[in-house]
């Protein structure tokens, strides 16, 4: 008897930005930010928007297919998808993208193709249909059917035949908050209010344009429709101060990097007096201890501003992950891919960590230095910097 | 009668998205003249935003049926902070009556600052979508 498993919508998805089979960079990037970036590279944006739905629908379905049947994964690759048209859907990483398109998307990422009496999202081929043909959808073809007056749905029956059906509100996989089903707005009131409010203040603390909420008291009121209406503004959401699919998970995800953020950096207060290895030493797969745990942080902190590069468990395990994550830093960094740390890949890390530390950080005023640890010990008050939502928004 | 779309650029660093404000944000291109000129230049506010750049951009019709000529304009994004790497942006598209957004993600500079390494990222190049 099979067993079936319930496609879900994955939080984040990684793209290798190059052909399977030849070294390129992966990328994670969120579900909804690669169609939006997906859309924005196979299309014009200025097609009517019947055309629009049905190719960012198309877009959905054969991602979601990828996911699904774990196509690259089960061939022992680390990655979900491609970046190539070759394969898969045209991905350019760090491309802007089109506001109208990124509005559909936002309405449409949990919305897939599948055929009447299958499970998996449909494999939805497509092509251009002028300089190449497939037995899928014609991008101009599906322009030029919107054109007349045709439907997505229409035109989605037309390349894919008429036993299709939409599965609309598929669930995110691991998502901290779900979406309340209905949009939000003056005059709602009870726990998703109270969740929405927390959330608002402690973006907030670093959008000071985002007014606070105060009491935090689950009732949407005039004071949290201002501070909606500002956040949709600085996030480029129609700033309507209606709580819609895609507000709330504009403000989950941005929640919920914040507090990883803040996370990592508490985890990570005693890994920053670590010593590196001293010359002729060298940490790789095997290694263990705490100086492996303190690369592991400081390569997570990397990681958090560079998307290029994994942020790793703190285990103090230097296992393939680490790695990988070694390979990918030397590489971003221009040095020997060896995958191994000696003395010049720890200093370069360190380098990193310190400038991120000193910066973006700055704030969060992390120890830099053995010195500046033992002082700060001594005076008896050890720089925590417990980001996590609580005493002030509470 | 020339078109207009609009760009909007937003900065930030890390997963959590924290704003940076303070960085200069410059729209350069080639004008009708065929000649590179500087479009026009904002400093980012205190959310990482700047007011929307109105840039000229084709007759819509362009993009309504294959094999005419490019449907949108092009034009090069450069966001400059002493703190971050340089970040460039070239080919960016900009299509009549369409809003552009571009998200940029700064990455600190290493520090100290090690002679003669770079202190820009690798430029994002949009290839033209493959219609």
């Amino acid at each position: 008897m099979p067993i079936t498993v319930t496609p879900y919508i994955p939080q984040t998805i990684t793209v290798h930005t190059g052909p399977a089979d030849q070294w390129a960079e992966n990328v994670t990037v969120s579900f909804s930010d690669y169609i939006k970036n997906v859309a924005s590279s196979e299309v014009y944006p200025t097609w009517p928007e019947a055309a629009l739905r049905a190719n960012i629908l198309a877009q959905v379905s054969f991602a979601l297919n990828r996911v699904y049947t774990e196509y690259y994964p089960s061939r022992g690759y680390d990655f979900d998808i491609t970046g190539s048209t070759m394969n898969d859907q045209k991905f350019i990483k760090g491309r802007s993208i089109f506001g109208n398109v990124a509005k559909l998307v936002d309405e449409l990422f949990t919305t897939y193709i599948r055929r009447k009496g299958f499970v998996e999202p449909l494999s939805t081929r497509f092509c251009n249909g002028t300089t190449v043909t497939c037995d899928g959808l014609s991008q101009w073809g599906s322009e030029a059917l919107a054109r007349q007056g045709r439907t997505y749905i229409e035109i989605l029956r037309h390349y894919y035949g008429n036993n299709i059906e939409l599965v609309s509100n598929a669930p995110i996989r691991d998502i901290a908050y779900s979406y309340p089903g209905y949009p939000q707005q003056n005059g709602s009131s009870g726990n998703y209010i109270t969740v929405l409010q927390v959330m608002l203040n402690r973006i907030s603390r670093n959008y000071p344009a985002i007014p606070r909420i105060s009491p935090v008291d689950g009732i949407f009121g005039a004071q949290t429709e201002e501070s909606v209406k500002q956040f949709q503004r600085i996030f480029n959401l129609t700033p309507d101060g209606i709580v819609g699919q895609a507000t709330w998970y504009k403000l989950v995800f941005l929640y919920v990097g914040v507090t990883n953020l803040s996370e990592l950096v508490s985890e990570g207060q005693p890994y920053t007096q670590i010593q590196g290895p001293a010359t002729g030493v060298t940490l790789q797969e095997g290694s263990t201890g705490i100086s492996v745990s303190a690369l592991q942080y400081f390569i997570s902190i990397i990681g958090q501003f560079n998307t290029s590069v994994p942020v790793l468990a703190i285990d103090g395990i230097f296992g393939p992950k680490t790695t990988a994550a070694v390979n990918a830093v030397q590489s971003r960094f221009g040095m020997p891919v060896t995958g191994i740390v000696n003395q010049a890949t720890w200093q370069r890390i360190y380098d990193e960590y310190l400038g991120i530390a000193r910066t973006a950080l700055a704030g969060a005023d992390l120890p830099t230095g053995t010195q500046q640890i033992r002082q700060s010990v001594q005076a008896g008050q050890f720089p925590g910097y417990n980001l996590t939502y609580g005493s002030s928004d509470t | 009668m020339p078109q207009t779309g609009s760009l909007i650029v937003r900065t930030f660093t890390s997963q959590a998205q924290l704003p940076v404000s303070g960085a200069t944000v410059i729209i350069s291109g080639r004008g009708q003249d065929g000649r590179h000129k500087v479009f026009s230049i904002q400093t980012t506010d205190e959310s990482g935003g700047t007011k929307p750049f109105v840039l000229e951009a084709p007759d819509e019709a362009l993009s309504m049926s294959p094999g005419q000529s490019t449907p949108f304009s092009n034009y090069s994004l450069v966001v400059e902070h002493p703190e971050y790497f340089l970040a460039t942006f070239e080919q960016l598209q900009v299509f009549p009556g369409v809003e552009t957004v571009q998200n940029v993600p700064l990455v600190p500079l290493p520090l100290p600052q090690s002679a003669g390494s770079s202190d820009s990222a690798a430029p994002v190049v949009v290839t033209p979508q493959p219609l």
